[in-house]
């Protein structure tokens, strides 16, 4: 265990010192640079301020410089500071992790419990019509863009029937945060969830089809147990190995939809941040912030097989 | 909502309104300025003068690096500022007792005041100790700030709202308005859902909600100059360096069109910056009405190549815009000239256009200029580099504008000025557009004066006398 351990770890860094790297000679080649973005041509900037900027932020230093002192200082946990806001980066982004676990956490759980359920309703009621119902669902959630999903969703819910608020993660003044932030987290979760689940019924659905005519499931129906007991202890089990490798392989387009639906819900997540400091060529914000998102996903990897191995005894960590 | 100035300007862009000053008085080569001596800081501090000399010097000290600061070239001790080797305070910038700020000048300058208008007045006694090289980092800015406006800072919460509440010490009087929320938004789509459910009070908007917002139970639409939307033409392109070359891109445009069918009245053609300024209009001006064949004669005199085609920059990502350049797009394929549209999304390849001088034209606005003055930057040796514009003639006349305090010399000179830009067409201006905002008017109330205007600089919106019902 412990050899697997540090050969996962030894993956990770290099994933992430990869990551960091490749998103920095990307800004790099972007044109322009945070100086130009807080101040573009039409601001009337004085004479010399940009350049005086780029020496106080250190922007003159050639690219391969930054690059090793930004490296240097993010293997002692200081992420350094944003360009444009001038705060330290750590701070900014624990501000507005959890606000981003919230929402992907749980769109999570909403996808996962719609998938469980309706890939199973729909293998086991294969070509009825709530088999058919549920693949038109599935198809129609996956072609829609998760903008308009969004937009579709506030227009519906918040402004026809004023049921959830159409924006943020908070109301001022609320009497009862938790429940407030938990009605804020509704609307834009499902949408998020729902593009998730619509995928993951389908793999449902398949992966649970595969099982339910295989022999050691005829001798539980042969035992005398009931269907669902059937389906639930022995199928599904067997059925969730495909679906947990499915999962983790999404999870980063569920960080990535994040950005899409935390822009259309102002939802106050590292999301929107990310789309804010690429905008504004601010390269450690959007640096550690790619970092962030990285170490997401090799833990969610990571995560995946111990899910495994808890599914399939079989299956053994290291 | 939060910082006060020392003077305004009404949101109708008519008449100086004293904020933190309560007179003052320019005559010749000295500016004086009382400050309001009820006017508090959050924290409870009296504004005097030093925090209007204090601000003053910051902004003008290059370590800064404030946009600002060249507005005060004209104030003695400016150019030996610029050289110092350490801060130095401007010689010109002195408060003789607590209560009276002297400014003085090495030549008159009319434009002074107006300068004013894009200016806060910020606590010396809290950012006075504060290393100017590092003066914009310091937390005051995002949590935290105290100023002297009608609302207080209460509490920024990021990507969500900023939260203020009444100041009960404005210097006007206190707000009846108790608590005031800025929210924020990404997405301008979810801004128009938040103003339609209701928790949003005041929603920018454009001509495409129209509809949308008229139908909108207790919404009212009122319109704020916008600035002057114009083509800016790289002049030191050969291709438009002959001024009849980009008059005919002017007279290829049909202004009127595009503003009854796209803007739906909600802009009005125009041939010069500064329109709403009525008294600096020469009454001459080239209106530059729709004219392609006089547009195809000025391009064959100057040996047009058709085949060469432009990229044509834009920077506004609303509809209206969009389809507004796609009409420029053909009216001026329609005489000959070719342009490619290039969306402008930040990435910086705009900007390196610009200050590599490739670039060739640029839709765009200097935005709302709320005097002749401001010309001098838009269009004098500020914006050069960037703009490309020079003619000593038009300097020579704003530089005349400036040093006389008489309105009818002034408006000599500013005509003349506008004149000369109309004439020379070193970009083309197009329409004086409008910001439309949808108000929620059955539950806000901001009285009968005015108080919506420009989004840039700063106006007297009276906020301090709004009024919200439930």
């Amino acid at each position: 265990m412990t050899g697997y351990l540090i050969n996962r770890l030894f993956h990770a860094l290099t994933i992430l010192i990869g990551t960091s790297m490749l998103v920095f000679i990307f800004v790099e080649l972007a044109p322009g640079d945070a100086v130009d973005a807080m101040m573009p041509p039409e601001s009337f900037a004085a004479e010399g301020a940009k350049d005086r900027m780029r020496e106080q932020l250190g922007l003159n230093d050639p690219a391969p410089i930054r690059y090793v002192r930004w490296l240097s200082r993010t293997a002692t946990g200081d992420l350094g500071y944003s360009l444009t806001s001038r705060k330290p980066i750590s701070e900014i982004i624990m501000k507005r992790l959890p606000t981003t676990l919230q929402l992907v956490g749980f769109a999570l759980i909403i996808s996962i419990v719609l998938c469980v359920t309706t890939g199973i309703i729909a293998a086991i009621r294969q070509y009825s019509w709530i088999d058919y119902l549920t693949t038109f669902f599935s198809f129609f959630w996956i072609s829609i863009p998760g903008f308009f999903l969004g937009l579709l969703m506030i227009y519906i819910f918040a402004v026809r029937l004023n049921w959830f608020p159409a924006f943020g993660a908070t109301s001022a003044g609320a009497e009862n945060p938790f429940l407030d932030r938990a009605h804020h987290l509704i609307l834009p979760s499902l949408t998020l969830g729902l593009e998730l689940a619509a995928a993951l019924t389908r793999y449902t659905r398949a992966s649970l089809l595969e099982v339910l005519h295989a022999d050691y499931m005829r001798t539980a129906r042969a035992k005398g147990l009931k269907e669902w007991v059937v389906i639930t202890r022995h199928g599904l089990k067997n059925a969730l190995i495909p679906i947990i490798t499915v999962i983790a392989f999404r999870l980063p387009y569920l960080i990535s939809g994040a950005v899409i639906i935390e822009t259309v819900f102002q939802w106050p997540g590292l999301g929107l941040l990310l789309l804010n400091a690429a905008t504004q060529k601010d390269y450690p914000l959007v640096m550690a912030l790619a970092l962030a998102v990285t170490v997401v996903v090799v833990v969610s990897s990571f995560v995946a097989d111990l899910a495994y191995s808890i599914v399939d005894p079989r299956i053994r960590i290291g | 909502m939060v910082d006060a100035r020392l003077i305004t300007l009404g949101a109708d862009l008519q008449g100086f309104v004293g904020d933190l000053a309560e007179s003052w008085d320019v005559a010749d080569i000295t500016a004086t300025f009382k400050p309001r001596q009820n006017a508090k800081w959050h924290d409870g501090t009296p504004v005097t003068a030093k925090d209007i000399v204090f601000t003053l010097n910051v902004l003008t000290n290059p370590a800064t690096t404030s946009r600002w600061g060249g507005a005060f070239k004209s104030v003695v001790g400016y150019t030996e500022a610029q050289t110092a080797t350490s801060p130095t305070a401007l010689s010109g910038i002195t408060a003789p007792d607590d209560y009276t700020v002297q400014i003085d000048l090495t030549q008159a300058d009319s434009g002074l005041l107006a300068d004013f208008f894009f200016i806060n007045i910020i606590p010396e006694h809290i950012l006075g100790a504060v290393d100017r090289t590092k003066i914009a980092e310091e937390a005051f800015w995002s949590n935290g700030r105290i100023g002297a406006g009608p609302f207080k800072f209460v509490k920024l919460i990021e990507g969500e709202r900023l939260e203020l509440e009444a100041n009960p010490d404005y210097h006007f009087s206190e707000p009846v308005i108790s608590k005031l929320n800025l929210l924020f938004f990404a997405n301008f789509e979810t801004t128009l859902a938040a103003f339609q459910q209701g928790p949003s009070l005041i929603s920018p908007m454009s001509v495409n909600e129209l509809e949308l917002v008229q139908g909108i139970e207790g919404a009212e639409i009122v319109t704020t100059p916008a600035g002057v939307a114009a083509i800016w033409v790289n002049n030191n392109q050969p291709e438009f360096s002959d001024k009849r070359a980009r008059q005919a891109i002017a007279y290829a445009i049909d202004k009127k069109t595009i503003t009854e069918t796209l803007w739906l009245g909600d802009a009005d053609p125009v041939s010069t910056e500064i329109p709403y300024v009525t008294w600096a209009q020469p009454a001459d001006a080239n209106p530059y009405n729709f004219d392609p064949e006089k547009a195809k004669s000025l391009l064959a005199e100057v040996g047009w190549d058709s085949s060469i085609s432009f990229k044509l920059w834009y920077y506004y990502a609303d509809q209206v815009t969009a389809t507004v350049m796609e009409a420029v797009q053909q009216y001026l394929a329609a005489v000959g000239i070719t342009v490619d549209l290039q969306f402008d999304d930040g990435s910086g390849v705009r900007t390196k256009e610009v200050e590599d001088g490739t670039w060739y034209l640029t839709y765009g606005s200097f935005g709302t200029q709320p005097a002749p003055s401001n010309l001098s930057v838009v269009c004098g040796p500020p914006g050069k580099k960037n703009f490309t514009y020079s003619s000593a003639e038009f300097d020579a006349e704003i530089a005349a504008a400036l040093l006389t305090y008489d309105q009818a010399e002034q408006a000599t000179h500013s005509q003349a000025a506008v004149k000369i830009l109309n004439e020379d067409a070193p970009w083309i201006w197009l329409f004086d557009r409008k910001n439309l905002i949808a108000v929620h008017t059955d539950k806000l109330t901001t009285g009968t004066t005015p108080a919506f205007g420009p989004g840039h600089f700063m106006f007297h919106n009276h906020a301090f006398d709004w009024t919200v019902t439930e």
